[in-house]
């Protein structure tokens, strides 16, 4: 008499909730790995695009620093700024080996000036010294004032035949602000 | 100058005279960035045992070689005879020297010129296309 109500409440309605609540929780699962992996991806693209921009801050940071060591280089009256450093440089190597004989500032641009609209100054110089003296004195000056462009540069030995160092001549073109 | 130490080093048979290098703008009006030109001229006095390494020097290869240690050496890339956007020319002349004096070898000193057998012209010239990224901007830097 029961058995119909007892198989419908007994079995059948049990296996038809628990169907409902295994397809609910696979459907739940689901979305929350979507939900997951979508969410690690953009935290994954965020950190990339974090570590991106210190990177570039850091890089700014240094070329700031550059920047402005170049505008001050720039910014400075160059003929007054070579003659300081030639000073300091010739202090600094032994005086029979680096002789300054001659400077002269060209009233024109140099070559490399002319094609350019950059404003620019022509230099000429001399030196009598030995060949290592005389290249460690220009590595430090172009070290120095890195505006320098090399245009000229000729060797020959001394007039006075007598002597073992070398006459050197040298045109700068310097760029300026 | 780094370079023409290492090109001609000491007690290498080779006697220098002279040395020449200029830089020069490859003129080409009307573009953004203008190419240059650099050139060595170095003329001297060569022994003959000296006289091999001046023709191994005397090619692409040999030049090419040699600014390739200087690039790696210094630092620096203007010496990099890589980019295709550079072209690296060597030019050797070498002939008799007409006053050459045969001598015991005991006699020999390395400044006397009259020593040496032969002499010797050598130009590089090194050429930056203006699509280098050494060549000059032709406008003011902002």
């Amino acid at each position: 008499m029961y058995k119909q109500t007892i198989i419908l409440f007994g079995i059948v309605i049990p296996v038809i909730i628990a169907i409902a609540v295994i397809g609910a929780s696979g459907y739940f699962r689901n979305k929350i790995t979507t939900s997951f992996a979508t969410k690690t991806q953009h935290y994954a693209g965020n950190e990339k695009s974090r570590m991106g921009a210190l990177e570039i801050e850091a890089q700014l940071s240094r070329q700031r620093e550059a920047s402005a060591g170049w505008q001050n280089l720039v910014g400075q009256e160059t003929f007054s700024l070579v003659t300081t450093n030639l000073r300091g440089i010739a202090e600094s190597l032994p005086p029979k080996e680096f002789q300054q004989t001659s400077f002269e500032r060209l009233g024109q641009a140099g070559a490399f000036g002319s094609v350019s609209a950059q404003k620019s100054s022509g230099l000429k110089f001399s030196f009598r010294g030995t060949y290592r003296s005389v290249q460690r004195a220009f590595l430090e000056l172009e070290t120095r004032m890195p505006n320098l462009q090399l245009e000229e540069l000729r060797i020959d030995p001394s007039a006075n035949a007598e002597s073992s160092l070398l006459d050197f001549h040298v045109v700068y073109s310097a760029w300026e602000n | 100058m780094e370079a023409t130490a290492r090109l001609f080093p000491a007690k290498s048979g080779l006697l220098i005279k002279a040395f020449n290098h200029t830089a020069k703008p490859d003129s080409a009006p009307g573009q953004a960035k203008t190419g240059f030109i650099k050139e060595w001229v170095i003329s001297g006095f060569v022994r003959d045992e000296a006289l091999e390494y001046l023709n191994a020097l005397n090619s692409r290869e040999g030049i090419s070689s040699h600014f390739s240690e200087i690039a790696k050496v210094t630092g620096n890339l203007a010496y990099d005879p890589a980019p295709n956007t550079r072209t690296l020319v060597i030019n050797v002349k070498t002939q008799e020297n007409p006053v050459f004096r045969q001598m015991p070898m005991e006699d020999i000193i390395d400044s006397d010129e009259s020593t040496y057998p032969f002499s010797f012209n050598l130009v590089i010239t090194q050429r930056f296309e203006a699509t280098d990224t050494l060549a000059i901007p032709a406008s003011k830097a902002p």
